[in-house]
């Protein structure tokens, strides 16, 4: 299998990308596959800790970019699956301390030994954000249903698509479907509308994944909460199967439709 | 500052300044690369270098910078110095010679300064920017961000969200046309026209013109 090395984005800060990150190459690596984490937000380093690998980091991608180590020594391997690495990043360093070609370089090498790679940006379009995408062959794009998040995501894209990333794909986060029902948030189908790209997955609020996160557990290699299913399904499908969407409305229905099983 | 300009449907002309560095220069491929999109993609590009004065080396820096990430086609090159040209030339590098350039540059089609319309196929996303000194035509959407500025007319078939500015010289006889109209504000020549949510417009087939020195808003087709 060709490796396949995705940049996990959003422009917006605080959307998911690194729960993402963590949660797709953890079910990637529970369904076989070899899979690398690169946590690309130089200075602000979280995925090491949403993975609960924090305690292990000896070196980090700045000192693989810069020559200070060897990648096999800043590949930290996840004990509880098989075929899960990290590359964490520097705390102490800024988004300048790696470069484009040096990103470039460190693609090219794991490309030699992984099925999948996959990059957590930083937000925002500055250099931290070119750097991680890069490298990339293909683009997920993260988005809550808010205005401002889908604003950025739009801008993303167009970057993205410059860079001719392909695909670039959708997952729509933290979606509460009672308040898209009451009409009072963005529903899937008005994401899509406005972004027009394809949508690769949803990923409805859930308090577990706070838990997760706080536990340095990933949903899926543990939790039965939707929100691991979600996570679960939209690895399957970067994976290639044919996965269908998640109904997060089925459960939103009011006590009276469940007791008598009315479907709205 | 670099300039990407329409010329014939199809054809760019990438313009150089001969006045700025050559740092300078490549830093502005990476803004014209950002900018210019998907315009740049897979189309055929004259690479016109003004009057500066360069070597092979400053050739195989715009191939890396330029002419490789922009996916464009580059066709010929074009500077107006002649040891250059000549340079180039010898290279087996196909240099655009006066004659040709004449079409090209479309001077003879240029009415009042306004150029041949463009076709820009594609959606442009928030933050990006088409700027064309003749008519555009957009076969795709115009998202909230982007923004077209053109001299001349400017067509979208598909939904406008984003900022129009037909006629951005001054000229007030232009139009704009939107397949689903949903922009709350588009300007035409001098004038400004706001439209609100709640306008018979909204999402709708729109032509935008300015008559008795108000935007004007009707239904396409009109009834």
């Amino acid at each position: 299998m060709d490796c396949r090395i995705i940049v996990v984005t959003s422009g917006k800060g605080g959307v998911g990308k690194t729960t993402t990150t963590a949660n797709l190459a953890a079910s990637l690596a529970k369904d076989g596959h070899k899979v690398a984490a690169i946590d690309g937000d130089v200075g602000l380093r979280n995925l090491d800790v949403i993975m609960g690998l924090e305690n292990r980091i000896v070196y980090t991608l700045v000192d693989v970019v810069e020559g200070t180590c060897r990648l096999n020594q800043a590949l930290i391997k996840d004990k509880r699956i098989d075929n899960l690495f990290l590359i964490p990043t520097a705390q102490s360093r800024t988004k300048d301390s790696v470069s484009a070609e040096q990103m470039l370089a460190l693609c090219a090498e794991l490309r030699k030994d992984f099925d999948f790679v996959l990059i957590d940006s930083p937000a925002g379009i500055e250099a931290g954000f070119h750097n991680s995408a890069i490298g990339a062959d293909e683009a997920i794009v993260i988005v809550t249903p808010e205005v401002s998040a889908v604003r950025d995501a739009d801008r993303i894209i167009g970057l993205l698509e410059s860079m001719e990333k392909a695909p670039i794909r959708l997952i729509i986060n933290r979606i509460k479907p009672d308040m898209v029902t009451r009409g009072e948030m963005l529903d899937v189908q008005d994401v899509l509308d406005i972004l027009a790209v394809d949508l690769l997955g949803i990923v409805p609020d859930d308090e577990s994944i706070v838990t997760s996160a706080n536990k340095g557990e990933p949903l899926v290699l543990g939790s039965t909460s939707k929100a691991a299913k979600a996570y679960s399904n939209i690895a399957k499908r970067v994976a290639g199967e044919e996965v269908p969407i998640m109904n997060l409305f089925s459960d939103s229905k009011g006590f009276f439709s469940w007791l008598f099983g009315k479907k709205k | 500052m670099i300039q990407l300009k329409g010329r014939k449907a199809g054809l760019l002309r990438c313009i150089i300044p001969s006045d700025i560095s050559e740092r300078q220069l490549l830093d502005e491929f990476a803004d014209t690369i950002e900018k210019g999109g998907k315009v740049l993609l897979g189309n055929n590009v004259v690479i016109d270098m003004q009057e500066r004065v360069f070597t092979p080396s400053l050739v195989v820096k715009i191939w890396k910078c330029f002419v490789e990430p922009s996916g464009c086609k580059v066709v010929s090159w074009y500077c107006a110095d002649e040891s250059s040209s000549k340079c180039l030339s010898d290279l087996g590098i196909k240099m655009e010679d006066e004659a040709s350039k004449v079409p090209i540059l479309s001077e003879k089609n240029s009415i009042n300064g306004i150029e041949p319309g463009i076709f820009y196929t594609g959606n442009l996303r928030g933050g990006q920017k088409l700027i064309h000194s003749g008519d555009v035509t957009i076969l795709g959407r115009v998202h909230v961000g982007a923004e077209v500025h053109a001299k001349g007319h400017v067509v979208v078939l598909g939904k406008l969200s984003g900022l129009v500015h037909a006629g951005c010289e001054g000229d007030n006889s232009v139009s704009v046309i939107a397949y689903s109209l949903e922009s709350s504000q588009v300007r035409i020549g001098t004038k400004a026209g706001m439209i609100d949510k709640s306008s018979d417009f909204w999402s709708r087939p729109a032509v935008i013109t300015v008559c008795k020195n108000e935007v004007l808003i009707t239904g396409w087709p009109s009834k």
